[in-house]
């Protein structure tokens, strides 16, 4: 199907670019660490931490959460490493998906922002610049609004860029279903940022 | 003379002979979705990829399609994000220093072929028959 240049880019199927032939699969690396090569288990992390902190930091809108979600979820799949018996990928996302969704459970939010943010500004004047710190901070807002599905649901399609097929296997759902809750959370959060933005 | 089962035809002459707007028209009575449907359905088209921005904003959506850009000029930013180098070089000196633990037996997953079937199957019709060949002798 032609895809045309919209508001959404969406990436391959996969995660992370899957194992090329010049790169060890997944299921060797982790044949490697089992025997007893922990440094192996670095190559893991290397490969799938990006999109996985990005899922983290979207979820939970605070940088070091994201990152202790992350450690935390390395170091579970770390220990669990011989129950893999799919997808590695999929099963590393699962655990993060559950660590966000856990932390959204157990904590009352206050005001989030991106304050540790050292990302190379988008945006090329200095006006731009802090017209999108305004607008950093609404989005995280209103996407703290959004009840948890539905702001897993946008992240992942909109600042993971996946498609609604991966988003369907990582989460075992269907793609209709998945539309509905993107759609859904678009929806609202143009009713919630439109009067200032629109 | 054969009986005129439309009801709209009944309508007595005082009645105001007014068009049913679409919305008030059951949905299976609608050949063309209502506007605002089509508007939005448009839009949630071109942000999944699969109409032109011009389809979009020609189904009135020109203001939402703006909004939408502007969301997603932040968004690209956020999908360029890496992982802070500090976190690598935590989560590694984290790790456990022994080799993750090998699965239990009773853990470990069992893969069924047609072979592995057929002895299970075979082995539990001897189990069987030799069970029955001891009743029927203990008679």
């Amino acid at each position: 199907m032609k895809r045309y240049t919209s508001g959404v880019k969406t990436t391959s199927v996969m995660i992370a670019p899957r194992a090329a032939d010049s790169q060890e699969a997944d299921h060797e690396v982790i044949g490697r660490v089992l025997a007893g090569d922990r440094n192996a288990f670095g190559m893991l992390i290397r490969r799938y931490s990006d999109p996985l902190y990005r899922h983290a930091l979207g979820m939970t809108g605070s940088p070091d959460v994201a990152e202790d979600i992350l450690q935390a979820s390395f170091i579970k799949a770390y220990q669990h490493l011989a129950e893999v018996h799919g997808r590695f990928d999929a099963w590393i996302f699962r655990i993060v998906a559950n660590g966000c969704k856990d932390w959204l459970k157990n904590i009352r939010r206050t005001h989030l922002s991106y304050e540790e943010d050292d990302q190379p500004s988008a945006f090329a004047t200095p006006e731009e610049d802090l017209d999108r710190t305004e607008l950093r901070s609404d989005l995280d807002r209103a996407l703290a609004q959004l009840a948890p599905s539905l702001r897993e649901a946008f992240v992942m399609k909109h600042v993971e860029g996946r498609s609604y097929e991966e988003m369907a296997d990582l989460l075992g759902t269907t793609v209709g279903a998945l539309k509905m809750r993107v759609h859904r959370a678009r929806e609202a959060l143009q009713v919630l940022l439109e009067e200032k933005y629109a | 003379m054969l009986d005129n089962l439309d009801p709209r035809e009944r309508r007595s002459e005082d009645t105001p002979k007014t068009r049913e707007t679409s919305a008030a028209r059951p949905l299976s009575d609608r050949e063309v979705p209502l506007a605002g449907d089509t508007r939005t359905a448009t839009l949630n088209e071109w942000l999944d990829g699969e109409v032109p921005e011009s389809e979009a904003r020609a189904h009135g959506n020109t203001r939402d399609v703006e909004f939408w850009l502007r969301i997603e000029k932040e968004v690209e930013v956020r999908r360029e994000m890496k992982t802070p180098v500090h976190v690598y070089r935590q989560i590694m000196e984290a790790l456990p220093e022994n080799a993750p633990a090998a699965l239990p037996w009773y853990k470990k997953q069992v893969t069924v072929n047609p072979m592995v079937a057929m002895a299970a199957t075979a082995g539990a019709v001897a189990v069987g028959m030799a069970i029955g060949a001891a009743l029927t002798k203990g008679r």
